[in-house]
């Protein structure tokens, strides 16, 4: 079995795993922190190539790989000898340049991918270097189930049993986690076991298509930095077209007068070779938002994909509602009004209103697919929808008190409170951030059902949204 | 009526009867396609999700623009029978003051513009622009408006892509519609039904260019839990 180094960066898992907490109090900071944290793989995955062409960065994408390996990258040692032949050297060199990027690391250089990487997480720092495979697997036995990916509700159904290594895992028989736990648990027995084996999946080295271009003069006006991202992107779309790749995201780096550095990712609907396309993205983009400061210089780097070798029918039958059509749409406002623009709404588990759903900054699904109705009112009536305000407006009327009762001034546009349902008592999270609020439905004079509450904690009445 | 219809020529008398073929109109795509309709009311909401659900029953697509500061609660929605997956959202942000005065532009205008650039597409059969959420902290100087030019432009995507655009405004009933090129404006009225004690649902059409305002659709109401 050839060796392989794993390399575990500890900062991007715990990135993730913030993001994921802090999704659905701020949605856009949370999709700002998970392009982040691909930016720093991608980062990472490039310096390390100078130790092996061969790296398998396993990331699918941030805050989305199922078997917990975001941080974890694996280095091929094939064919190194003679570059590298101290191992030990090696492992330095590539935790040093770890560390020059600004993150702390661990390095492992063993055989195995999975092992590999449950002694990289035992060890946070730690450089380690295995020439015997059995060594490497006992060692790897020791590894507490804890610091490896797996479901929270498995590991501690397995620690009342005092399975608490990986070792003790791979003993088990292999039925009965597949029967009670389902499939990914038995996917982590078996590799404990080292019945299964992953193989190194390296990314191929992306072609970098990058211009430069500094102006004589300070630029702002958005139609000559079209202009000039045009004259720079029109060598590089002819390398592309020589190469069969088509474009999936334009990259332009405003150096700016002051010092300051803008960066704007502009993504097309599909990988593209038109390059009139993309310079319409880039014109709306620097429409919406103008530059704050006249641009020194200009970077222009397009990031690319092989091309879809699928032949195109002459006679397409073009659905009704083209899904094509709809991704134009999502770039063009993408680009118009920020990348965080269309998203779809996703329901949460929480008890508090506002942790009952989150925004996903990604395409809503073709139309074309099943049709989900999950409840839909009976007869023909019309289910109610509440309009909810991001941001709680204070009730107007100054109430004091904890209670509200009809005939209340709710301030001047609204007048009296008409009709009142409620109070509807949400309570709890005294162990982290203590809540105490009490919902109402109140009718104002003026014919508005709204949707208020009373902190309790603060004391204040606060306007949370309608019913409209 | 029908005993006066042909006595006064060039007058039109809408007759809603079975065996003339025309169906009374009520709250639903057919109505509302290839238009610019204008929502108002206690349900504006209500009303346009059941034109997204409605839509997306029948294989197409719906997407609803909004901003930042105010939006539907998804939860509901999901009980209305809108398909969060498939819907899809534009979130605009607040317009940022040097825009503002660059382009002078009206409350509504943002979200206007980006309704224009899905109903181009040709992608979707309902767009909802949800104008009743831009001014929450009642700051704004009068209630939203949309351009001449703009709701022109909306009303032929509409016709050219056999779309229904939709405008959810909150004004009362007295209230003049977004503008002439409106074809249809519902006003909603929510009312307890004393009968039975549920609330009921009255889409009533104060302007109706293809059929005639004044027609209306009654419906039950059923409110969120704890609102009954």
């Amino acid at each position: 079995m050839d060796r392989l180094a794993c390399v575990d960066v500890p900062a991007l898992a715990e990135r993730a795993l913030m993001a994921a907490d802090i999704r659905r109090i701020d949605p856009e900071r949370a999709a700002q922190m998970l392009a982040d944290i691909d930016a720093d793989t991608q980062r990472l995955t490039e310096r390390l190539r100078q130790f092996s062409p061969d790296v398998d960065p396993h990331a699918e994408g941030a805050g989305s790989s199922p078997d917990g390996s975001l941080g974890l990258f694996w280095l091929s040692a094939q064919g190194l000898d003679k570059l590298f032949p101290d191992r030990e050297k090696w492992a330095l060199a590539i935790q040093r340049a770890i560390a020059e990027a600004g993150f702390s690391a661990s390095v492992v250089v063993g055989h195995g991918r999975f092992t590999t990487a449950a002694l990289a997480r035992e060890s946070p720092g730690s450089i380690r270097v295995l020439t015997d495979l059995e060594a490497e697997r006992k060692q790897a036995a020791k590894v507490p189930l804890a610091r490896i990916a797996i479901d929270p509700e498995v590991r501690d159904f397995l620690a009342k049993l005092g399975i608490t290594t990986l070792g003790s895992l791979a003993k088990l028989p292999p039925g009965g986690l597949l029967t009670r736990f389902g499939k990914s648990a038995h996917a982590v027995q078996e590799l404990c076991a080292g019945r299964t084996f992953s193989p190194l999946r390296p990314i191929p080295v992306a072609r970098r298509y990058r211009a430069h271009i500094d102006f004589d003069d300070p630029e702002d006006i958005s139609e000559r930095l079209v202009f000039a991202v045009k004259t720079l992107l029109a060598p590089l779309m002819a390398e592309i077209l020589a190469a069969g790749a088509r474009v999936t995201e334009l990259v332009c780096t405003f150096a700016q007068n002051g010092g300051d550095v803008r960066t704007d990712r502009i993504r097309p609907a599909d990988p593209t070779r038109d390059d009139r396309a993309l310079l319409r993205l880039v014109h709306l983009r620097l429409e919406a938002q103008p530059l704050c400061a006249a641009a020194r210089a200009l970077d222009v780097e397009l990031l690319t994909t092989a091309a879809d070798a699928r032949q195109l029918s002459l006679i397409a039958k073009r659905p009704r509602r083209d899904p094509r059509d709809q991704r134009r749409a999502f770039a063009r406002l993408r680009a118009e009004f920020g990348n965080t623009a269309v998203v779809r709404a996703h329901l949460s588990d929480g008890h508090l209103p506002e942790a009952q759903f989150h925004w996903d900054a990604t395409s809503p699904r073709d139309a074309r697919q099943k049709h989900i109705s999950p409840k839909v009112p009976e007869g023909e009536g019309l289910r109610s929808i509440r309009r909810i305000y991001s941001r709680p407006q204070p009730l107007a009327g100054a109430k004091t008190g904890d209670h509200i009762a009809a005939g209340d001034w709710l301030g001047e546009n609204l007048g009296r409170a008409v009709q009142i349902f409620g109070p509807y008592v949400v309570c709890g999270g005294w162990w982290q951030k203590a809540v105490d609020r009490a919902y109402y439905f109140v009718r104002a004079e003026r014919g508005d059902w709204l949707w208020i509450y009373r902190d309790r904690r603060r004391r204040r009445w606060l306007i949370h949204g309608k019913v409209e | 009526m029908s005993s006066i219809r042909g006595q006064i020529p060039g007058v039109a008398f809408p007759v809603f009867e079975e065996n003339q073929g025309l169906a009374k109109p009520g709250w639903d795509l057919e109505t509302a396609r290839r238009r610019l309709l204008e929502i108002s009311g206690d349900a504006g909401l209500t009303a346009a999700a059941a034109l997204c659900a409605q839509a997306q029953a029948a294989g197409d697509a719906a997407a609803w623009v909004m901003t930042t500061d105010a939006g539907f609660f998804a939860p509901d929605m999901a009980a209305a029978g809108v398909s969060l997956e498939s819907l899809a959202v534009v979130r605009v942000p607040p317009t940022t003051e040097p825009e503002a005065r660059k382009r002078a532009s009206r409350p509504g205008s943002r979200l206007a513009r980006a309704a224009t650039i899905l109903a181009q597409s040709g992608g979707f059969g309902v767009i909802v622009i949800d104008l009743g959420g831009i001014d929450i902290a009642g700051r704004a100087r009068g209630l939203p408006q949309l351009s001449m030019a703009t709701q022109g432009r909306l009303h032929q995507l509409a016709v050219a892509h056999d779309a229904a655009i939709a405008c959810v405004t909150q004004k009362p009933e007295s209230a003049p519609s977004l503008g002439s090129m409106v074809s249809l404006h519902v006003y909603t009225e929510v009312f307890d039904n004393h009968f039975d004690n549920h609330p009921r649902i009255t889409l009533r059409a104060l302007k109706d260019k293809r059929r005639g305002p004044g027609w209306d659709d009654i419906r039950a109401f059923h409110g969120p839990p704890g609102l009954r």
